[in-house]
């Protein structure tokens, strides 16, 4: 009776282990087809532009990423979506916090010059899922939404 | 054999005397070549003292400070190595969207001629500073200003360039080796200079006319980067911008290539 007891203790675990990996596991994403399908779908009211790897770097602090799409808006709005791919979840999490940094940096900028912009900021979509980091500046906020549309498509 | 003895003599005194020539005359024309070299290397000297005075003349009337720094050849990125630049959101967003990296980017959003010397906006070494005390610590050759557009609401115009000659004469104290450029302040739309309280080309324009008087006062250089962006009435078109102020990625390209098509020369830079 104890034998089976543990036999399915252990079978218990193992499901439980494997259930709480896949929860955190994302699959490869194309940042390029992410960052065009949020491009057209999420509501911007800026025209977006994407922005070098070397002002990436310089704009973020951050310069351990695999890859990163970002695009910022003309400096009218606070708008902005950027993309980032990192070897690992603990990257991931660094990076985080200097997006964080930059969104706070960005909150101080803008509540002297265009105080109105700063609501988006506070609504802003900052998420890490696995090795990725996303953020999402602007209006309306359906970027969630659309990536995990996304995410089940793939 | 007196005869012989006789010839012998006047053989020698003919040869002596010969020598005597050949001597006289190897002198006088070593010393003739002496003289006309020494004269050539007079002229040489005296030539290339000329030619330096007329290069200094050439340079000293050559650059007129109340001018616009004229069309010059294209340098490439490489001519902001050593260059800073200090603007609002307008300068920010060329540096961006340019990818102007290697230069240095002292800009921020709202910045006006006032708060560059008082608003800790610049992250430096994990220190906030204000544009003029981080440009204390920075090594640099170059800047590049543009300022003017927030302080357009300001009612008496000699403050704004009272406070713009004041970082001209500060950016001097601290590096009085570098070349300095102002940039006349771009336009807005024309939708936005006739709906909005203070933001008017008319006003811009007025500016526009002191920072070039004050380039010539000061002799630092005046670039006329609007012409880069406008369109026939002096305007910023309409598709140049989405609020009429800040430029699309196009319109920062032409910015640019307006200042790497107007810089000054080596000679115009060391006097």
């Amino acid at each position: 009776m104890k034998k089976i007891k543990l036999i399915f203790l252990i079978l218990f675990m193992c499901v439980a282990m494997v259930g709480c990996s896949k929860e955190k596991e994302v699959n490869q994403i194309d940042l390029g087809q992410l960052s065009d399908e949020l491009l057209t779908k999420e509501e911007f009211e800026d025209k977006l532009n994407q922005i070098d790897d070397s002002m990436v770097k310089k704009l973020y602090n951050i310069d351990d990423y695999v890859e990163a799409r970002v695009y910022i808006g003309s400096g009218a709005t606070a708008e902005e979506l950027a993309l980032f791919e990192f070897r690992n979840e603990k990257d991931a999490k660094e990076g985080l916090e200097l997006v964080l940094v930059r969104i706070a940096n960005q909150k101080d900028d803008f509540s002297s010059y265009l105080p109105q912009e700063v609501s988006k900021l506070d609504h802003a979509m900052v998420k890490q899922w696995g090795k990725y980091v996303f953020v999402c500046v602007s209006n309306h906020n359906f970027s969630e939404e659309i990536i995990l549309q996304y995410l089940q498509k793939e | 054999m007196q005869q012989r003895v006789r010839r012998y003599r006047k053989k020698k005194k003919a040869g002596r005397v010969l020598f005597g020539f050949v001597l006289v005359g190897g002198l006088l024309a070593g010393m003739i070549h002496n003289t006309f070299q020494s004269t050539n290397a007079f002229t040489d000297e005296e030539e290339e003292i000329e030619n330096k005075d007329k290069t200094e003349d050439i340079v000293e009337i050559g650059y007129d400070y109340k001018n616009p720094v004229p069309l010059s050849i294209c340098v490439d990125e490489g001519y902001f190595d050593d260059a800073v630049f200090i603007g609002d959101s307008r300068t920010e967003g060329m540096i961006l969207y340019t990818g102007l990296s290697n230069a240095i980017a002292y800009t921020n959003k709202g910045l006006t001629v006032e708060s560059v010397f008082t608003k800790p906006v610049i992250n430096l070494g994990g220190e906030k500073l204000s544009v003029m005390d981080s440009l204390r610590k920075t090594d640099f050759k170059k800047v590049y200003i543009m300022l003017g557009i927030n302080e357009t609401g300001w009612p008496y115009n000699e403050i704004f360039i009272e406070k713009y000659g004041e970082i001209i004469d500060e950016i001097k104290a601290i590096n009085p080796e570098a070349v300095i450029y102002v940039q006349e302040i771009l336009p807005v739309t024309n939708s936005l200079s006739q709906s909005h309280s203070y933001v008017k080309n008319e006003k811009i324009n007025e500016f526009n006319a002191l920072i070039r008087e004050m380039a010539a006062e000061k002799q630092i250089y005046y670039i006329d980067v609007k012409n880069a962006v406008v369109d026939e009435f002096g305007n910023l078109p309409e598709e140049a911008a989405i609020d009429g102020i800040h430029l699309q990625k196009t319109y920062c390209e032409k910015w640019l290539d307006y200042l790497k098509t107007h810089v000054v020369s080596e000679g115009q830079e060391d006097e």
